[in-house]
């Protein structure tokens, strides 16, 4: 016998105690059957649930089902009409039990069923009770320094769900309750696996070992926060070692010119650190040293930079899609971190070179839990030209940085940083001078020193296993002091004259920032910060005092404090949260807010970020990116090269804060083991940028600075291509950028309106680094570049300026045989030809390209390992230009009467200061 | 202010060893620009236009434009070029005569015959300040070139326009008669003028770095001199200002060939002016200064683009008005006496 019933039931009929009436169901008034058959049944009658039969069910419903199962079974099936499948059921078995057969029916459909007597009764399945979840989190460390590791991931293979370290170190990833296997990893270290069953909050802190460590492959570090993974775009990570095998002017490796070999960076002026990026110029690069501003980055008038690589740990440098924690400039960041110095063991390495000669010492405290780490670089051709001086002339220019940090760990909750950082360059000239017959004197010196101090405090809290704090309060000074002194005496006549001129910026700052993860598929970070500017942009003293037969004649001191002090205060506040929308669409999402309050004036912005990526396969991923960017401070610089004199001037009344608005698209493939390449097209507008007016750009003070500049429009646009391997013996990377980049303003303004490409405009560029490890002896590095020139603005014609005849303060008139009078000849003006330039960088520089080549010979010693370097800079003696400008040299013509004219032919003089430059470099470890 | 390029180029060749080399530089067939160019004094009666076309090497006299005044939008005159003539020298030059006043808002127009180049500028007639206040003067002794001389220092005292951005220039016109015996006994009197004045340690003259001949000579300082002492009033906005200046007690009256034995009397008219000239122009003075400083590298620096104010064309044409102060009057006793 077989029956089918469908139950209308009140709810209480399904509560505990109304069950049993189930059963009698068939009383019920609203029951309803119908079945309708689209299959066929070939099964042998069963009456027990182990009876087997064969069920062919195509797309079919619940009373079909149910009806086939009661034709084939003595089974009836009773529910309520609120039973309902999910999906229609399509089922062909053979000789399955009835238990097995309702099992594979109702596998994935919220049904449940219950087998009494000849009843197989339905009801809704339910919801599981919801797994716990509980947070793992703690430090990742280098097993044999404990130094923290920066971007590491922690990947979990049960629940595929991963995160990565910050820049202490830190991870936190909250997963269910149960079997997980966590795997640590990064790149030049061996995995770390970890499986163990989570019912708690967990802190784990690991240690990574790496066999290879001293021998350093080159390889690109984890990429927490650029390459295929990371949700941000326009951000590339540098490996310190690809910093130190990287082959630069006379040995010396630089950060700088490492960043420089990135797509979308520009160089500036050939040989220069300057960077130049996506159009922008070298006043919008946002450079950290452990979350502190550095305003002045060069050495020896920007051809060196002034991050020592022994002392630094990692370097991030973001172009576009910039995370909610960064602000104030607009084209890039670049993120230095330094190291925090070995918690196990002293070590060090001893470095001389030609220009330069650097120590870096590191080691513990108190074991595992105080470290310092102390690095310090020093050129010395002051040295070695002091013995071939003459004894009446003085001469010399060295720079120097110190970097020092300590670091203290009071539990895994707290850890306290300090850092410090001190460089400097310096430039002295000095003469004496004596008459022939002893009487006359004249003593000269006159000296110029200017440099970054900065100095921080850092403590790392950990709240819980899901909110990490870290609080910064820093202080950044960059100073600029020039001095002169004279000393003349003639007789009874003297002359004493002295002078001191000073610019700078200071900073005092105080920041917090939380990354919070409260959830798996969210990692928060917020925080504020607040910074005290103090800008002095010039003040100068001179005192001069005269002296005849021993009495003072003229004793007077000149001061100039009318600009000397500026002072801004700078809010800023952010938030952003990186999270999974879906398994294929991860999103970086956050604002930046900030206000700048100057002269009773105060700017506040909005700047939101958007970051998305897709991913499309499993080796490829689509990004996608929005960016506002403000920037409140300028660098006023006249000159193509850094020159300590350029100066850090605030906005004002007048002057508004620079804006950027920057889109990125990009697309990512990792599907070559080892390999990486990447696409990425940017639009980028900025608004307000600044431009000196025509004919006041040169030596002008800071004084009235505003109404020598101009604000305008740029913009920039392009695409980069690059192609990394970042593993094996051979690593490096290839980049090529299609680039185009320019300024507009006012109509009437600067180049009368007309848009004109920026200075470092260049089309193409190209870089390609390679390093090779031979054997554990022998590496190579090198680099080359290519880059369509850049602009300058040269005069193509000539045209004839006025001068004043009258008060242009240049001598005497000639002889007038009549009294003069106003109407006179004198008195009007007169013209002269000169260079006429009708508009700015009208001229492209040459394409310049220059082969660097690097070879380390290493070799293990007892304590440590020594290393040769030989270096050759610009192999194959390119001859790029440095500076160009226009000369004239005469020229004849031959007339046909025979005689000879005379004009000017104009041509290009072009100064190259880099050509073939080897050096050699001995490096020990220890 | 800026470092020696000397001297840098100095340290890198020290440490690089660097070299020039000459690039080809291909000309463009750069149309010719229309060049207006003219500083009208307001006080003048008279004063010059001068047109030409800017050329790859060198630039041409335009001699067969008409030019046209219109002041508050009424034609004053029509000019055509002055002929050559020995006193005028290049017939480029257009003789205005129009009265200009402050205020005026003139029109100047220029046009080549074949109608093929015309360029024009609009700008208003700047008005003078008040009457200055008062110019002190003292002898005073300073160090300079090594020597100790003798200067005349004068403190000018004067209030800028107020409500408004001015520009300005200081003039200061040295008018000297010297009365000498010829060789063949006959006494003449002989004139010259000049404009020399040494403001460098007047802070606005110096736009902020007044310093003195050592500080600029020294080799780490080199600033660009404001030859055409061309100030604006950021320094001393709606007040008045007391400028420092200097120039010498003496003369060299003698490259006039009048030796001193043979100098019977000497006069000095030193008269100050301050101008008030337009923004336009003052910018170009200041671009001026720089291409007529030996501070000025154009290997380092880039070449300087002088600011026009002309429409369909380049140039300056800009326009002054002034107040003089009185005339202070230095005879050859009174330099005996300082003398002594």
């Amino acid at each position: 016998m077989t029956f089918t019933k469908q139950i209308t039931a009140s709810p209480s009929l399904f509560s505990g105690e109304g069950r049993g009436e189930l059963y009698n169901c068939t009383k019920m008034k609203k029951l309803l059957i119908i079945i309708t058959l689209a299959f066929t049944i070939t099964a042998a009658q069963a009456q027990t649930s182990s009876s087997r039969l064969s069920v062919n069910l195509r797309n079919g419903s619940l009373k079909e089902f149910a009806k086939q199962i009661e034709s084939a079974t003595k089974f009836s099936f009773i529910y309520g009409e609120e039973i309902k499948t999910a999906h229609a059921i399509s089922l062909n078995v053979q000789g399955k039990t009835v238990t097995e057969v309702l099992d594979l029916a109702f596998a994935n459909q919220p049904i449940s069923y219950k087998i009494t007597g000849n009843h197989i009764l339905l009801q809704k399945k339910q919801p599981k009770p919801n797994k716990r979840r509980f947070t793992v989190s703690g430090y990742m460390t280098d097993a044999t320094s404990s130094e923290t590791l920066i971007g590491a991931n922690i990947l979990d293979s049960h629940s595929h769900q991963g995160t990565t370290t910050n820049a202490y170190g830190f991870y936190s990833i909250t997963l269910p309750e149960g079997e997980v296997e966590l795997n640590y990893s990064y790149l030049g270290y061996n995995t770390h696996p970890s499986a163990f069953t989570l019912t708690r909050e967990t802190v784990l802190n690991v240690q990574m070992r790496d066999n290879t460590r001293l021998q350093e492959v080159v390889v690109l570090s984890n990429k927490s926060e650029s390459g295929i993974i990371a949700t941000h775009m326009g951000a590339n990570e540098i490996p310190i070692a690809q910093i130190k095998h990287t082959p630069s002017i006379l040995g010396e490796a630089d950060l700088m010119k490492t960043i420089q070999l990135m797509p979308g960076v520009q160089a500036g002026v050939e040989g220069s650190a300057g960077l130049y990026v996506r159009g922008g110029g070298p006043d919008q690069n946002l450079i950290l040293l452990d979350g502190v501003p550095v305003y002045n980055v060069d050495h020896l008038f920007g051809f060196f930079s002034v991050f020592t690589p022994e002392a630094v740990k990692k370097v991030t440098l973001f172009k576009s899609s910039f995370p909610a924690r960064f602000g104030g400039r607009l084209s890039s960041v670049v993120d230095v971190r330094t190291n925090d110095g070995d918690m196990k063991k002293y070590h060090g390495t001893i470095s001389i070179g030609l220009l330069t000669s650097k120590i870096n010492f590191e080691g513990p405290i108190i074991k595992d839990r105080t470290s310092f780490s102390v690095s310090a670089r020093r050129s010395y051709v002051d040295l070695l030209m002091k013995p071939f001086m003459p004894k009446d002339e003085k001469m010399s220019f060295y720079f120097y940085d110190i970097n020092a940090k300590i670091n203290h760990k009071f539990s895994d909750r707290d850890r306290l940083f300090f850092s410090f950082y001190n460089g400097k360059d310096h430039f002295m000239s000095g003469i004496k001078e004596f008459g022939d017959n002893g009487e006359q004197t004249a003593d000269d010196k006159w000296k110029m020193n200017w440099g970054n101090t900065i100095a921080s405090a850092r403590w790392n809290h950990l709240f819980n296993s899901k909110l990490f704090s870290n609080t910064t309060v820093a202080y950044s000074h960059y100073n600029l002091l020039m001095s002169s002194a004279s000393h003349y005496k003639y007789a009874m006549q003297e002359n004493d004259y002295n002078s001191n001129y000073k610019s700078g910026i200071r900073d005092w700052s105080y920041r917090i920032d939380f990354d919070y993860n409260p959830v798996p598929n969210h990692h928060i970070k917020f925080g504020a910060g607040y910074l005290y500017h103090r800008f002095q942009p010039e003040v100068s003293t001179s005192r001069i005092k005269n002296k005849e037969n021993s009495s003072t004649t003229l004793d007077t001191i000149y001061n100039n404090q009318a600009n000397s002090q500026i002072y801004a205060h700078e809010v800023s506040a952010y938030v952003e949260d990186n999270f999974d929308l879906t398994s294929s669409l991860r999103i970086n999402a956050g604002v930046h807010f900030s206000l700048f309050h100057v002269q009773k004036k105060s700017y506040f912005s909005v700047q939101p970020r958007l970051s998305l990526r897709y991913q499309l396969l499993r080796d490829v991923s689509l990004k996608a990116s929005y960016t506002q960017m403000n920037q409140y401070t300028h660098l006023l610089s006249s000159t193509p090269i850094a020159m300590p004199t350029d100066l850090w001037v605030p906005v004002t009344n007048k002057i508004k804060p620079m804006k950027a608005h920057q889109y990125s698209l990009g697309a990512y493939y990792t599907g070559i083991l080892g390999w990486e390449f990447s696409v990425e097209g940017y639009y980028k507008s900025m608004k307000n940028v600044l431009e000196y007016k025509e004919g006041v750009s040169f030596f002008g003070s800071s004084t009235g600075w505003e109404d020598k500049v101009e604000m305008g429009l740029g913009r920039s646009m392009g695409i980069e291509f690059m192609a990394q391997k970042n593993i094996g013996k051979t690593t490096g990377w290839v980049a090529y950028t299609l680039a185009k980049s320019d300024r507009k303003f006012s109509k009437g303004g600067i180049n009368n309106g007309e848009r004109f490409p920026y200075k470092y405009d260049r089309r193409h560029n190209i870089s390609l680094t390679v390093n090779h490890k031979f054997n554990e002896r022998i590496d190579i590095g090198a680099s080359w570049t290519f880059a369509t020139g850049g602009t300058a603005t040269l005069a193509e014609e000539v045209t004839n300026v006025i001068r004043p005849g009258d008060g242009s303060n240049n001598g005497y008139g000639s002889f007038l045989p009549m009294p003069p009078t106003r109407s006179s000849s004198y008195n009007y003006s007169s013209e002269k030809e000169t260079d006429y330039i009708a508009h700015r960088n009208n001229y492209r520089f040459p394409s310049s390209h220059r082969l660097n080549l690097g070879i380390n010979f290493n070799k293990k010693t007892r304590h440590g390992i020594r290393t040769w370097n030989i270096s050759i800079y610009n192999a194959y003696n390119a001859m790029n230009p440095t500076f160009i400008y226009r000369e004239t040299k005469p020229e004849s013509h031959l007339q046909p009467d025979g005689s000879l004219i005379w004009t000017s032919k104009p041509y290009i003089k072009k100064t190259t200061i880099l050509p073939c430059i080897p050096s050699i470099t001995y490096t020990y470890k220890f | 202010m800026k470092i020696n390029a000397i001297y840098l180029t100095a340290l890198l060749a020290i440490l690089l060893c660097g070299c020039n080399n000459e690039i080809p530089f291909n000309l463009k067939e750069n149309p010719p620009k229309f060049v207006m160019n003219g500083l009208i004094d307001v006080e003048n009666s008279s004063n010059y236009l001068l047109l030409s076309l800017t050329g790859q090497t060198k630039t041409t006299n335009v001699t067969d434009a008409m030019v046209e005044v219109h002041i508050n939008g009424q034609l004053t005159e029509t000019v055509y070029a002055q002929p050559v003539t020995e006193t005028n020298g290049a017939s480029n030059k257009y003789l205005l005569t129009s009265t200009f006043k402050p205020g005026d808002l003139v029109r100047i127009d220029a046009t080549t015959r074949d109608g093929k180049y015309h360029a024009w500028i609009e700008e208003t007639v700047p008005t003078p300040i008040n009457p200055i206040e008062k110019v002190d003067t003292i002898s005073q002794t300073i160090f300079k070139n090594g020597y100790i001389s003798r200067l005349i220092q004068y403190k000018i005292t004067f209030h800028d326009r107020p409500s408004e951005q001015n520009f300005y220039r200081l003039v200061m016109e040295e008018k000297i008669a010297v009365l000498k015996t010829t060789e063949s006994g006959k006494d003449t009197t002989v004139y010259s003028v000049g404009y020399n004045l040494i403001n460098r340690e007047d802070v606005v003259l110096t736009d902020g770095q007044p310093m003195t001949s050592e500080e600029s000579n020294n080799g780490l300082f080199e600033t660009i001199e404001n030859k055409y002492n061309v100030f604006d009033d950021s320094r001393f906005t709606n007040t008045a200002y007391t400028m420092t200046v200097y120039n010498y007690l003496y003369n060299d009256f003698y490259q006039w060939g009048a030796s001193q034995e043979n100098i019977k009397h000497l006069k000095r008219d030193v008269t100050i002016r301050i101008l008030s000239i337009t923004k336009a122009e003052y910018y170009y003075l200041k671009a001026l200064n720089a291409l007529e400083s030996d501070a000025y590298d154009e290997s380092i620096n880039e070449p300087i683009r002088f600011p026009s104010n002309v429409n369909g064309g380049i140039g300056i044409v800009g326009f002054s008005t002034e107040r003089a102060y009185p005339t202070i009057i230095i005879t050859d006793k009174d330099i005996q006496q300082e003398e002594m």
